[in-house]
């Protein structure tokens, strides 16, 4: 542990002394929130943002359930919902490849019989091609999907689907409207410009941190001072430790300097899941570092890797909206297959305070991002890091 | 016991075999330099000694330790100085050996005592706060070597060290690695420079294609190619019955004629200076200039391989 203590502190010794860091890393960010957020504002106006409701076509193979569905077409729901029923799921499909409808939705046979009885129950849901009226329609199924959820947590604690239900009632007689969360234009809580930019080049920049990891591992090859330090007895696993703890902390400075200065100088929230916010930077700064780890073990030459890793960077990052967010319906779609999309929605999604359950599905994917990265740059680390 | 032994050893980048076979023994307190042209398999074979590369067969043993099996014991217990100036841009002197003293596992003012050593040492005291960026070639290389010595090893490997410095710094280092050997270092001493290694090595092995072709002290390599010392003798008015007799001499063993230039190849050569110039004035021949060349590493290289060390 002392080995790669050492191996940490200087790393951080190396980058706070690099002039280019403070400023790639620090102020470079901050800058470009400032210039995207206040230049491109108008893409955000509030009228450009107003959305109709979303065309929903519903499938519904349980009878049971119409209670619960029928939440979907309340008079609450209608100004984000516009729900049109399928005889199946097929016809259903063919009008969500058509453009017809915007999102899908199937109530499985059965599923208020496991709600009530506290088995696993799922209703399937069917993105469209329009990823803004997804994030509504998820938003907004999400925080029905919670208070079934809810139901069926009473079920199993209970052991009696009537007392369940009363518990549901009660708890939303006492919550109020069960559509608690908020997505583009609700509540007057539209992201902003600001606000969309921030969490755009936080992404960025922490893939940049990511960059310094794998740079500093290919300098050190290149200067042969990789040699000296494998000369010296130190497992080879303890070097690459030190390179991604150092340059992680890195990243966790950056991130903390940017969600703070753009709170107290810009006014930017992040929402109030602190727990959630530290795992997003978490999973995107791993990520990050080990993207950086497999380029590094693949590129020879320092140049070869700072041409890659910017490469993929920039190209991440304008796929999934980080320098405008009008892309086109293909883009859009590619953009949905990036690291920074995943990372950049869960941030966005915090800010937002969307349900819980579109939080978490943003924070798994990016989190099995990071793992399987993670994986692969732990398989070729010592590649990685090795002198022959 | 050998300090450091390797028993056929073997390294291969793809087909080229770039170590052949090496077997080597390098005793404690000796300044053995290991000579050959660039691409002899110097620098590959110091390496394998490191635990810098794995080599494909064969066995290495450094203090009777496997390197393979131990490889972190066996290195604490090298300092290497690569051939490459190895030095951070963002670090001053003392940073960097506060850096590498630690990964050697000092601490506290045992650190400090040695890190003051090394400075001392090679001369940089006066410039322990300062970066790489501010200094002269010569600085950088001695403060390469000091990053390697600061945890004071027993074993010593010095790649070619005096590569691109100017000759003041260069007789410095040189005589920086006496000074470690007489402190009771053994060094390992890699150059294509032969007359560094001759300065200084105790013992020397030669080595190309990645084979030792000679091994002993320099006076056992030198005997190889005695015969080899040559007078070289310009004259005026050379004829064939002096070149004849000057053949004829007991202790000549060959003689070449470059038109008025007569090379004699001999067996000390300044014991019978006086009987070839005594030959050479008999049969009238008038001396334009005359030398004695005697035979070094160089010539040794040059008659095991057909080829000059700095091909």
């Amino acid at each position: 542990m002392r080995t790669i203590g050492t191996l940490i502190r200087q790393e951080l010794r190396r980058m706070i002394r690099a002039k280019e860091t403070f400023w790639l890393l620090i102020f470079m960010p901050l800058l470009l929130i400032f210039i995207l957020g206040n230049a491109l504002s108008g893409f955000f106006e509030l009228e450009d943002r107003k959305i109709d409701p979303v065309a929903v076509g519903l499938v519904m193979q349980d009878d049971a359930s119409a209670e619960m569905a029928g939440w979907l077409r309340s008079e609450e729901m209608a100004q984000w919902l516009s729900v049109s029923d399928f005889a199946d799921r097929q016809r259903m499909l063919d009008a969500l490849e058509n453009g017809e409808i915007g999102y899908g939705v199937v109530v499985p046979e059965h599923f208020a019989d496991k709600v009530a009885s506290g088995s696993e129950a799922v209703w399937e849901l069917y993105p469209g091609q329009n990823a803004d009226l997804n994030l509504v329609a998820e938003s907004v199924i999400g925080g029905l999907l919670e208070r079934i959820n809810f139901v069926q947590s009473a079920a199993i604690a209970l052991g009696n689907p009537q007392a369940a239900t009363a518990a549901a009632a009660g708890a939303s007689a006492a919550e109020g409207p069960y559509v608690n969360v908020m997505a583009p234009d609700m509540s007057g809580r539209d992201y902003s410009a600001l606000q969309y930019y921030a969490a755009n080049m936080l992404v960025m920049f922490l893939l940049y941190a990511g960059m310094a990891a794998g740079l500093s591992i290919v300098e050190e090859r290149e200067s042969r001072t990789m040699d000296r330090i494998h000369a010296a007895p130190v497992k080879p696993v303890h070097v690459l430790a030190g390179k991604i703890a150092g340059n992680s902390l890195v990243g966790f400075g950056q991130a903390l300097v940017i969600i703070v200065f753009t709170l107290a100088f810009y006014g930017l929230e992040w929402g109030s899941r602190y727990v959630h916010l530290l795992a997003a930077c978490v999973f995107t700064v791993a990520a990050s570092v080990s993207l950086a780890v497999i380029v590094a073990a693949l590129a020879p030459k320092a140049r070869t890797f700072q041409m890659i890793f910017m490469t993929l960077t920039i190209g991440m990052t304008f796929l999934s909206g980080g320098f405008t967010p009008e892309l086109g319906e293909f883009l859009e779609r590619l953009g949905e297959y990036t690291l920074s999309y995943w990372a950049s929605q869960s941030f966005i999604h915090l800010m937002l305070n969307s349900a819980d359950s579109v939080v978490r599905e943003h924070l798994t994917v990016l989190g099995l991002t990071a793992a399987g990265l993670f994986l692969i740059s732990a398989l070729l680390g010592r590649k990685a890091v090795s002198h022959e | 016991m050998s300090l450091v032994r390797l028993r056929q050893v073997v390294k291969r980048y793809g087909t080229k075999l770039s170590v052949d076979h090496l077997s080597l023994a390098i005793e404690r307190g000796e300044i053995f330099g290991l000579l050959g042209p660039n691409g002899a398999g110097k620098s590959t074979t110091i390496k394998m000694i490191c635990g810098l590369l794995r080599s494909d067969q064969g066995e290495i043993e450094v203090d009777g330790e496997s390197v393979r099996r131990h490889p972190l014991s066996v290195k604490s217990k090298i300092g290497f100085v690569p051939q490459e100036i190895a030095l951070y841009d963002q670090l001053t002197a003392v940073e960097h050996l506060r850096f590498f003293g630690k990964l050697y596992g000092l601490r506290g003012s045992q650190l400090q005592e040695r890190i003051d050593e090394a400075l001392d040492f090679v001369g940089l005291s006066g410039h322990r706060n300062e970066r790489p960026g501010s200094f002269s070639g010569g600085m950088k290389r001695r403060l390469n070597i000091a990053c390697a010595i600061v945890h004071q090893p027993q074993l010593i490997i010095m790649d070619e060290p005096t590569v691109g410095i100017d000759p003041q710094s260069r007789n410095h280092i040189l005589e920086s690695v006496r000074e470690l050997n007489r402190r009771g270092a053994t060094i390992i001493y890699t150059s294509h420079y032969m007359e560094e290694v001759e300065a200084i090595s105790s013992r020397v092995g030669i080595i190309d294609h990645g084979r030792l072709i000679a091994l002993g002290t320099i006076r056992e390599l030198l005997m190889q190619v005695e015969e080899q010392e040559k007078l070289v003798i310009e004259t005026e008015s050379l004829t064939d019955e002096a070149v004849e007799e000057v053949k004829r001499h007991a202790s000549v063993q060959r003689v070449e004629r470059r038109e008025g230039v007569l090379d004699v190849y001999l067996r000390h050569a300044q014991s019978y200076l006086q009987d070839m110039l005594y030959i050479l004035a008999k049969h009238e021949v008038r001396i334009v200039s005359l030398r004695s060349e005697t035979p070094n590493l160089e010539t040794l290289f040059l008659t095991l391989t057909g080829r000059n060390l700095r091909d």
